[in-house]
Parts: C-alpha cells; structure tokens; sequence
C-alpha cells in the first residue's frame, strides 16, 4: 500500500480531542445498560464559567470555549498528574458535531484517573455523566499498531443554548518534560488557564508562539499560573501552515533537580540528539543476514553513489511500511536485523535498516528527525516531537553531486544526502515535497544540531506536456499527447496509477481528460518508466474528441490549450465565502510546460488568436502564446511557482495571477474558412 | 478482499475454556502448485492486484451448548503488484466477552517457491470497549510479502459455549476469488426448537448448496469476480453473492416452504401486529376529530390527516439519545396509538402505524407495507428473508386510487415517497395476501432542480446577477432531511457551497433568501447573487461564451469508459435552466449555436439560445427518466452525456462593435 508519509509518533499524546468519535459513541451509547447516574449537579467552576456574559460574535460562531484550563502537578520522581477542565457554550447546532463529548488517549504509560462530563441546559436543568457511561477504542489502521486507545464521553443534551463541561486527571511518566499549552481553538476561548507545580529545585522555561509573551503569577512556591483571555478563533483553512504555525501556543520545558534525570529535559537541540542517540545507537549493526544482503546487492559495482541507490532502492521497494509502536516504540526503531527479517517497519525502522546497510559498505549516515508539516518545527525551540524520521546520508567526496538536489552542507560531516526511504516513489537525490523548505534534526555522536532542508528548485519539479492534433472542418480533434515529468509531479502521477490495479489504470487518463474534454475516446495509452523512480516518468495516450472546436458558419472556434489546468485547483483556495485571513503554501516549486501543435483544417485560416499573456507575481509566473503558421496552430504556454509560502498580505495578487490564468487557459482562437 | 475479517458472528458466551491446547484444527496448509507461483496475472480478470486462489471456510456450531462454536478459514492470495502487497496485513476483530482467536499460523511463498513462515509478532488491540462489552483485533503481517508471491494464512476462532447466531457467507470479494469452499455444521440440539435455515444469493450456476447426511451443508465456488465499486453502481448488498444461515422459530417459517406460504406469514404477523398497535378507536376517533370533517373528500381527508401526523414529533429525526437523556427526558416506548397521541412523539414506524389507524378510522382502506429501501439492496421475494423488508409505508386506497405514503419519511410531501422507497418491493400487512406488490415508480418531475438567472456579461467576460433555485420533490426532501438539523447559518452555508460546486473555480454565490424551507408543500427556494469572474474569454474582437453557466456533475460519474457494474440511478430527475444574459454595451451578437435535443428516450437534454436586442436567452431541459441500465447500455449513456456537456459549451460569439467597425 502506497504511503504519503510516515509517521515518526510522537508519544506525547495528543490533546484531549473535543469529538471526531461520534460513530463509536453511537455504537457504544446503543449497547450501554441504562445506568442511572447519581449527583447529576455540575460543579461550581462550570456553574461560574457558564454564567459569563458573551461578546458579539459572527453569526457563524459554533461554540464558544468558556474555560479551558490545565493543572499540572510534577513530582520529584518524575511523575506527572495533570486535571483538565473545559467548558464551552454551544451557539449552533454544528456544535453538537465538534464539541459534543470529549475524548481523553491513553496508553500504558499514561492512566485516566477520572472523567467526568455535565450539562447545563438553557433552563438551568443540570445532567451528568461519568467514566461508566465512557466508550474505550482504539486507533487501529490498516497501516499502523500501536497501544494509544481514548476514553470518550458525549455531553448529555449537547445542544445550542447548552453549556457542556468536562473534568479528567491523568497521570504519567513521561520520556521527555515537555509541554505544550494549546491556548487556542476554531471557536474563540474566553479564558485560558495553564497551572503548574513544580517540585522544590526544579527550574521551568516557557517559549510563545504567535503569542506575546506572558508572565506568571506565582501562587506559592514554585507553583506558577499562566492566564489569557478573549482569544479569536482560529479557522481551518485549505493550504494554510500548520496550526502550530499560525495559533497561539506555549511550550513549557521542565528541568529536574536530580541531574540522573536531566536527560529527559531538552534545553537545546543537542540535548534532544542526546536523548535520541541513547535510544537507538544499538539498533543499526548490521546483521550477518543484512551483511550478506548488502553483498549480494552491491556485488561487482564499484561506484559509491550507484551501491547507495541500489540500498535505498531495496528498503523502499522491499521493506513495506507497517507501524508496530508500542510504548516507547513510538520513538525507537526497531534492531535493523529484526526488520530486515520481517521486511516491514515504520519510518524510523527503514532509515535504521538503511543506515545499518550503507554502514555495510562504508558510508556513514544519521537519522535525521522532521516533521510532513512545513513550519512545524521551530528552530528556537528544541523538541523531539517531530512525526516522521529519514536519512542524511554522509557523501563521499568522489560522488559528484550530478542530480542529487537534496543536499545539505553540514559544517562539521560535509556534504550530506538527505533522503526518505519510506517516501516510496521519491528516488535517491530528491526529497519529498513535504519536508522541503523545512527543518530536520540531525542526531549526530555530538548530539542533536537542527539544519534546513532545501527547497528544490522548479527545475527539479518539471511537467512537459507536448502534443500534436488534427482538427477537422467539423471541430472534431485528434492527436497524441506525450508528458515528461520529474520529481513532485512524476511522484504523485506514479501513486496515482500504481494506487489502481493495472486493469484500471487507464482511467487515470480517462478521469484526466473529462476535465478538459466534453467527448473524447482515448484510442491508446503507454505509460512508461512507472516502476522506475528514478527515471523520466514518461505518458504517451491518443484520444479523438468530437466537435471539439465550435462551428459557426464559416468559423471554428477552437481552445489552443487542449489539455492541462494551471489555476482550478488553486483558485478553489479562495472559495471560502470568507476572506482567507492565513497565508497559502503551496506544495513545491514547479515548472509546467505545454506545446501543443494544432493542425486546421485545409482552407481555414486564423481570424483572431488569443492575445498572449505574461502574468507575474512574486510567487508564480505564467506566458503564453498562440501563433499560426503553415497551416498550424502553435500554442506554448509556461508556468512555474518559484515560491511556496504565500503571507496573507499578498493573497490578493496570487488571486488576481491566478484568475488571469483562469481567463487565459479559456481563450480561443477563431478560424475562418477561407476557401469554400 | 479487505484485509480486515469481520469475524465473530456465532454469539454471546456463557463460560471462558481454560485452554485451548486440545482444540482440534481441521486445516493445514496445501502444496503449492507450480503453475501458481508462475502466475504473472489472473487470465479470468486480467490487471488486478492480487487474486484469492483457494478460501476454505468451515463453521461448526453442532457443539455450540457444550463446548461452544469454532470458525475456521484458510485464505491463499497471489499478490500480482505492489499495491497487492497490502493483503499481508491482516485484521482479525472479535468480541473479548465470546471469542478467543486460539491459532493462527500464516506463511508467505516466495516466487522462486521458498517459503518463509510467519514467526511475527500477533498484536491485540481494542477497537472499542463500551460498558463490559469490548471488540477486539488481532492484526499481523506476513513476512517478506512481494509482488509474484503467495501468501496464505489459517486462523481459527473459537466461541464460547451456550448460544448460536445466524452466519453470513461473505461469498463476493473485493478480489476475484478462483476456488472457495464451504462447510457449515450447524447447531441442531435444540431438537425441534429451533431450526436453521439458510437462503442463497446470487451465488454462481454451478455452485450448488448440498445438506449432507450429517446436517451439514457443504458448497464449492469458483471463479467469482470481485466487487467493483463504482460510481451509479447499485447498492453493494444487491451484487454480492453470498449465503445467508439463520436459526429460527419452527412455527415461522422457512426457505423450504413455498414463496407464497412464507411472506403469508410474515404478512399476517405484521398485521397483527399493527391491529395491536393501533387497537384503540376512541383515542383515534377523538385525534380525527380534529383533523378532518365530515364533509372533506376521501382525498382531503387523507391529506389533512398526513399533515397532521407530521405534527407528531419524530423521533427518528432526531439525534441519537443516550439511555440517561431518554430518562431525563422521560421519554418511553409507545405500546399503542393512544400512547403515541397523548405523549406527542414517535418512530418513524409508530407514526406510519398511527397514520394507518387514523385513515382506517375515517373509513378508507388502508394498511403498513414492508419494503426493500434500494438505497440498500433490492427485493428478492423468492429469496425468503424477512430482513429484506427493513423499511415500511403505508398503502392508502382512497375514492378510487391508491396512494402509497410515508409520514414517518417527515420531509416529503403528500403523494411523494422518499426514493428509496419508490419502485421497491414489498408485501403489504395483510391476513388475507402475500402478494409481492411494488411501490409507485418515481418520475422525472419528482426530482427536479430549475434555475433561473438574469445575469449581465462584461466586456471581460465576467458575468454577474441574480440566480434562483427551486428544488423540488425529491430533491427538497432529500435537502431538508440531510439539512434539518441545521440552524439557518448551516443552511445557507451548505447551499451557498453545494451551488458554487455547480459553477467555475473561482466563482462567488452569496444566498440572499431561503424560502419555503418549513413548508414542505412547496419546492425549496433559493436567491442569490452570482459572480462569475472569467467566464467568457475574448478571441481578437469577440468574446465567446459557453451556452451553460453550470458544469455537469454527470462528468465524473461517466468520466471512465470502461464499466463492470449496472448504472444505476438512485432516481430519475429533470434539470431545467432558463438563463437572461445581457450584453456588454457596445456588443452584439455575432453567431449562436444552433439548439440541440438529443433524446435517448431514458435521457434526453435540449437547448437553446435566443436573441433578442441586447440579451440572449438560454433554455435548457435535461431529463433522466430510466432508473437502471444495463452494462452494454454505458457507453450510450457515456456519449450522450458527453453530448450534452459539448452542447453546453457551445459558444455564443460576441462581437465588439466598436472594434468591428474600426476593422
């Protein structure tokens, strides 16, 4: 099964969840004796919180988060007792969908001690339930195991008008003391309460994000309470940075006074290499079995750069991606040898099998920590919690560099390969559009040093789409089409066909061309290069489509850009009925080229041509041209992004760019029978 | 197939067995024939991804009382590509309380006939735990699963002794399946308690249910073809072969007996069961009292009393409620009519019920119909399952016309049956019939979608103006189901967004008023504002412009052209277009396409254009009037729709006459 991206789990739990869970709730909820719950009175902190009064909100406001508060007790052992308390007032009826119940992970180093939820109704009636009337599940999926499971409750009579609240203690031991304080929502928060009692001689920082920097009050000794309040919402929308990119977040680091338990604190990005070298420095001897693998894969090439691809070949195509992350596996790959016998394994598992196997003919590599979210990782904040883990691979100096694009000068190793053994149709040199433009922390045996992943240029991410066409007196069209593409294009066009059984890839190119094509008939199709990644993936198809061209009398109407959408999908990015108030990234730099050559009919000749467009902003550029000579229509046109992250401030010129090519792509030429 | 077996299906159990070491295993795995590792494809369906080669199932429920139940299956799938690879992560759920997942061995064979087992780790993890009921899985993958392998696993799973639950042969895949066999021992200790039985569907011609001596029931199938989802396919259950197990009550009766004396039980039952329901004449007499008069014609009377029931709070419109907020509510099963009517609410059957008994006691004829809903699956009277009948209506014989109506359905108006509803199979309550009998088809005018726009062209071939929207039938029932528990904001959203998917990327539609949403009576009215940026593009003096503001969702449905599966309309309908487009001052028009009717009979669209001083009008009519079309029947329907898609777009040419002048 193809997989986009990897992921390196995390063992922070995530957040408490506010839904998402409905389907089980109901499952369960069908199942569940009926209890009789006792005390059905909601404590005095929801009482109060419910009784505030509201600002003027939009009209479209769901909910409103009342309180949401966080009270975290450490203990000098280490281990850690968190309550969390909630409230939110729903506005609308899509509120019972995305605060109905609250949802709480878990896992075996993590327990719920208590879970409690309340309704308040507009009439004051108050209703309770408890961890009895909780559903538990699990997070199974076809790609991946691991021992996170929730407990979840819904909110009795979740309905507009209500307010819901909730209450749970956790408690843990976690691997690394850090925290994240997530002080905003989707729906605008009234206040936010972040609580925290430290143990005597433990030290604490706190980093903000998107956030003025607040200051605590102390409420005793070594107990400190962050609060902020009237927080806007912050809406999703498409394209947009990561939430940690664009909401307001803390990030709080605790440091114990036991220096046997300081490896557990990050204070810089070295320290969290540290940690990570402990966890996984046994895991990438090579085995004899691997050993004799390499042998048997490098055997009579002497080239260093052609034995690397022949490795990472093998671990992308053979070693199949399948997530096995209990407890501490979320962060420590699995022995090198113990993938290689089972031939599956998550991200970390393959760059640990690859990096046993270049260390079988020499080359040096290190796991390299990112994150499939671009700006998710903050350079001033060193953390381990990063969701996907690839390979930097130490060159040797007689590898040229030659198409190899994902290359990093390090100070100290030198020229390093960065590479992602589990993006599957990602060949060696290029790096996944995801993690371009981004940051990655280098685990060395000096510790952790955070670096920049390049963004490749557009010329690594090229389509060319060429054509030639015959259009008869009737607009009827036919012609051969032949694409070229490299790098992102070539990647996603790949998992788009070997996504489908071979008996279906054909309607790939048949779903391709409705977009563009009232009636058509594809008469043939060859895909080439699919299986090899590393070469030109190449698409050669013949189609015919009746009436293409528009007649009129003595004229045909004829659209020179036949095939190809440079702005629909991106113009979609602003359908949202309300302004985009969040920048737009775009996935990678591009260059798209059509050449399409359009035979008219004998005695037509050209009575009007589209005018030619030169289109530029800063982020995208877009020309074309329709000429006519000997009896053909040449049409050329270029489009190439050369940035991928659009501010908010210049959405407005992206959009006029964008509606500029939309008018273009629909321009037609008008032909004229010349000669009866 | 999908990796995931949904297993578990022998029932609750009563006793944990210490062990299971002495257990008994039926299967091991078979020789591989060389000519299967040599398999590059499947020669029966070329292309695919992978293929099962041999599936043997056999279920024992005879010792289900004792020492409880056991299934048992082994699964050999070649794997042809890499996507097939993903066969080799299997997913085996079951119920902690019942079952236990004692063995499970797997082996993976490589090509060149090596074989490496599976020595991996079994995960166990909780799909969902509610109360002291918990689902689990056991998931596990083979190792060193390439493409040209075969990769077979044997899993067996034990119930726990003291009950028996009906079995479902699962026998379509996702996959084509070449060789599967069956073996089922049902439980027979109840002696004449209870019986099982069995019905088969779509099951190939040569695979054949036998009973053998022992009770058992044995069956071999090949050459199966696997389900292909596609867009307009019928609903799965109605293309899925497969053999249904069921024990029951010997008094009901079974697939032995004749299609008339088994739905003749079934429809006196129901009956019966509505006469206790509705057995109370005063409550229903004074309830009628308030709806209807004496005078009112049969049909008036029907209708006042429709309208009247819709009243009655639905509680199958509402959202699920947790067993605490049913008794914090207070709210309780009805037993009768009289129950329903003083306490104000009811299912969606109850009130279908309560509708029954009010139109019976204002003397018209009157009784409940089950019926196949064929959004799910399609009636079968000759495969005797009750459960095909999963929906109901309620037949009306008025004056002298029947009338067939679901007040229970809320959104939908008097006369009109949701569409899942309408040309399905059912048998009506009835002590005295058992007759199959179909509900009313459905016809295109009961699903239409009119729009209207007056709009005016700039000279940069934007547009802008007003559009109205009417829904109709179907289509405002259907909308004011799916929408009801929006507020006002939710709605116009919803529209706001479902409309902008009609028209070019980029384009804006702001909802200016929603009328007639409460007034199910009335077509669902929506006015707007349109603002279409670049729509028509300009050519030397001209500006061109397609005849259709709206692109055709049929596009994607009809966007391959190669078909496995029946299309499949879940109901005819009509779309009906009147667009005003006012030039650009200084334009004229140059040139209109000619109108165009192409009329297959079961689909048929007509346009055209017509110009007056300075606008242009456009008509268009698109009407999908047949339901079900057969495999050889797509590519007609494929080219007619591209037909009318090429006919949209047919330019209107425009020309500047300022510019023409200057030429």
């Amino acid at each position: 099964m193809t997989t986009l991206i990897s992921f390196f789990r995390t063992r922070r739990l995530p957040k408490t969840t506010k839904w998402g869970l409905a389907l089980w709730i109901s499952i369960a909820m069908a199942c569940l004796p009926r209890v009789a719950v006792a005390a059905d009175s909601a404590p005095e902190w929801l009482r109060t919180a419910a009784q505030q009064k509201l600002p003027e909100y939009e009209k479209d406001t769901v909910a409103v988060i009342l309180l949401d508060e966080t009270q975290t007790t450490v203990r000098d052992n280490g281990q850690i007792e968190t309550l969390h308390r909630g409230a939110f007032r729903l506005l609308r009826p899509e509120a019972k969908r995305e605060y109905g119940g609250v949802s709480v992970p878990f896992d075996k180093d993590e327990k719920v001690l208590s879970l409690k939820a309340w309704t308040i109704e507009p009439n004051g009636h108050e209703m309770a339930v408890g961890e009895k009337d909780a559903v538990e599940h699990g997070y199974l999926t076809d790609l991946e195991y691991a021992d996170v499971r929730a407990k979840s409750l819904a909110f009795p009579e979740a309905n507009p008008g209500s307010v819901v609240g909730f209450e749970y203690v956790e408690r843990e031991r976690p691997y690394v003391f850090e925290d994240d304080w997530w002080f905003q929502d989707p729906s605008p928060v009234l206040t936010a309460r972040f609580e925290l009692q430290l143990p005597p001689g433990w030290e604490f920082t706190t980093n903000w994000f998107n956030y003025p920097e607040q200051q605590p009050q102390t409420l005793g000794s070594n107990h400190y309470l962050w609060e902020v309040k009237n927080l806007p919402g912050v809406e999703t929308e498409p394209s947009m940075p990561p939430w940690r990119a664009v909401a307001g977040w803390a990030g709080i680091k605790y440091f114990p006074r036991d220096p046997a338990m300081r490896a557990k604190s990050s204070g810089s990005w070295q320290d969290v290499g540290f940690w990570y070298n402990g966890l996984s420095q046994t895991s990438r001897s090579p085995s004899p079995a691997i050993q004799q693998k390499v042998a048997e894969l490098t055997g009579g090439i002497s080239d260093p750069l052609a034995k690397i691809e022949a490795l990472a070949k093998y671990v992308q195509q053979n070693i199949h991606y399948f997530a096995v992350e209990i407890g501490i596996g979320g962060w420590q790959p699995h022995p090198a040898a113990e993938v290689f016998e089972h031939k599956y394994g998550d991200c970390k598992d393959k760059a640990t099998l690859l990096s046993a196997m270049l260390t079988g003919i020499g080359i040096r590599s290190y796991y390299l920590a990112v994150d499939h979210r671009r700006e998710f990782v903050h350079p001033g904040y060193p953390s381990i919690y990063m969701d996907h883990m690839i390979l930097a691979i130490q060159l040797p100096d007689s590898v040229p560099d030659g198409a190899l694009y994902a290359l990093v000068q390090d100070g100290k190793l030198g020229r390093l390969l960065i590479f992602d053994p589990t993006s599957e149709h990602t060949p060696l040199g290029y790096l996944p559009w995801y993690l371009q433009s981004s940051y990655g922390l280098l685990m060395t045996p000096e510790g952790g040093r955070l670096i920049s992943l390049p963004l490749l240029p557009a010329s690594t991410n090229r389509l060319l789409r060429t054509a030639k066409f015959d259009l008869t007196p009737t607009g009827d069209l036919s012609g051969e089409i032949r694409e070229l593409q490299w790098g992102g294009p070539a990647q996603r066009e790949r998992e788009e066909f070997l996504d489908r059984e071979p008996s279906k890839r054909v309607e790939v190119f048949d779903r391709f061309l409705a977009n563009f094509l009232d009636n058509f008939r594809l008469t043939s199709a060859s895909i080439g290069n699919l299986d090899q990644d590393d070469q030109t993936l190449s698409l050669t198809y013949k189609l015919v489509s009746p009436r293409y061209a528009n007649a009129a009398g003595d004229l045909l109407f004829v659209r020179p850009r036949v095939l190809g959408d440079k702005s629909t999908s991106l113009l979609r990015l602003f359908t949202e009925q309300k302004r985009r108030r969040y920048p737009i990234e775009f996935e990678e730099a591009t260059r798209q080229d059509d050449i399409f050559d359009i035979t008219v009919p004998a005695g037509f000749v050209p009575d009007g041509l589209p005018q030619p467009l030169q289109a530029d902003c800063d982020y995208a550029t877009y020309k074309s041209e329709t000429k006519f000579s000997d009896g053909v229509l040449h049409y050329k046109r270029t489009f190439e992004i050369k940035q991928v992250l659009v501010p908010q401030e210049r959405l407005s010129a992206i959009r006029d760019f964008l509606e500029q090519v939309a008018a273009d792509q629909q321009s037609a030429a008008v032909l004229r029978r010349a000669t009866p | 197939m999908k990796p995931t077996a949904r297993i578990g299906c022998m029932l609750v159990a009563l006793l944990v067995l210490p062990t299971f070491a002495g257990l008994s295993r039926a299967m091991d795995f078979k020789p591989i024939p060389p000519e299967d590792l040599a398999l590059k494809d499947n020669p029966k369906q070329p292309g695919a991804d992978a293929m099962i080669l041999y599936r043997e199932v056999i279920v024992d429920a005879s010792k289900a009382s004792s020492t409880g139940g056991s299934i048992e299956e082994y699964i050999r799938i070649k794997v042809f590509t890499a996507a097939g690879v993903s066969h080799g992560h299997v997913t085996l759920e079951f119920s902690k309380e019942d079952d236990t997942i004692p063995y499970i061995a797997g082996r993976t064979i490589r090509p060149d006939g090596s074989i490496v087992k599976f020595d991996g780790q079994v995960v166990e993890t909780t799909i969902v735990k509610f109360g002291n009921r918990k689902v689990l899985a056991k998931t596990f993958t083979l190792p060193d699963v390439q493409p040209g392998c075969i990769l077979e696993y044997i899993y067996q799973l034990q119930t726990k002794p003291g009950y028996v639950q009906d079995l479902l042969w699962q026998v379509s895949q996702t996959v084509y399946t070449r060789e599967a066999h069956f073996t089922y021992i049902p439980f027979t200790g109840y002696g004449s308690g209870l019986v099982p039985m069995y019905s088969t569907y779509l099951l190939p011609p040569e695979a054949a249910l036998k009973q053998l001596a022992n009770n058992s029931y044995t069956m071999v199938a090949h050459d199966i073809p696997g389900v292909v989802e596609e867009p307009l396919m019928p609903p799965e259950r109605a293309i899925e072969a497969h053999v249904s197990f069921y024990y029951q009550d010997p008094s009901l009766p079974s697939a032995a007996d004749s299609t008339d004396h088994y739905w003749g039980v079934y429809a006196k039952r129901w009956d019966s069961e509505l006469e206790h329901f509705i057995d109370k004449k005063n409550a229903l007499n004074e309830e009628l009292s308030k709806l209807v008069t004496a005078s009112d014609s049969p049909e008036v009377k029907l209708r006042k009393i429709y309208a009247g029931v819709l009243q009655i709070r639905n509680l199958s419109m509402e959202d699920f409620k947790s067993a605490k907020e049913h008794k914090d509510e207070n709210l309780k099963e009805n037993a009768n009519v009289q129950d329903l009517l003083t306490r104000g609410y009811g299912t969606r059957h109850q009130i279908n019920d309560l509708f029954v008994g009010l139109v019976r006691a204002a003397g018209l004829e009157a009784t409940e119909m089950h019926v196949a809903p064929r959004d799910d699956e399609l009636f079968v009277p000759a495969r005797k399952e009750a459960s095909q009948l999963r929906a109901d209506v309620v037949w009306v014989h008025a004056g002298s016309q029947d009338y067939y109506l679901d007040p229970g359905a809320r959104y939908f108006p008097f006369g009109l049956l949701p569409w899942y509803e309408t040309e399905s199979g059912g048998i009506k309550a009835d002590k005295h019939s058992s007759a199959a009998v179909n509900t009313p088809n459905p016809t295109p005018s009961d699903a239409t979608v009119v729009r209207n726009a007056d709009l005016e062209v700039g000279s940069n071939g934007s547009i802008s103006g007003s559009l109205q929207v009417d829904f109709t039938g179907q289509r405002a029932g259907l909308l004011r189901t799916e929408k009801r528990k929006e507020d006002e904001t939710g709605r116009t959203k919803d529209l706001e967004d479902e409309i902008r998917s009609w028209l070019p990327a980029g384009s804006e539609f702001r909802i200016t008023e929603i009328a007639n949403w409460d007034d199910i009576g009335q077509p669902v009215h929506v006015e707007g504002a349109l603002t279409i940026p670049s729509f028509g593009s300009g050519a030397a003096r001209r500006l061109l412009m397609p005849l259709e503001i709206f692109q055709m969702s049929q596009t994607r449905e009809f966007a391959s052209e190669k078909r496995e599966n029946l299309v499949y309309f879940p109901y005819p309908y009509e779309e009906i277009d009147d667009l005003k487009l006012h030039l650009p001052v200084g334009y004229k028009v140059e040139s209109l396409p000619p109108s165009q009717n192409v009329d297959l009979k079961a689909v048929a669209c007509e346009i055209s254009a017509n110009a007056q001083s300075s606008s242009v009008e456009i008509k268009r009519h698109l009407a999908v009037r047949g339901l079900v079309f057969s495999k050889d029947e797509y590519s007609a329907l494929r080219s007619f729709f591209g037909m009318v898609r090429a006919n949209d777009n047919a330019h209107i040419v425009l020309q500047n006459q300022t510019s023409a002048q200057n030429n």
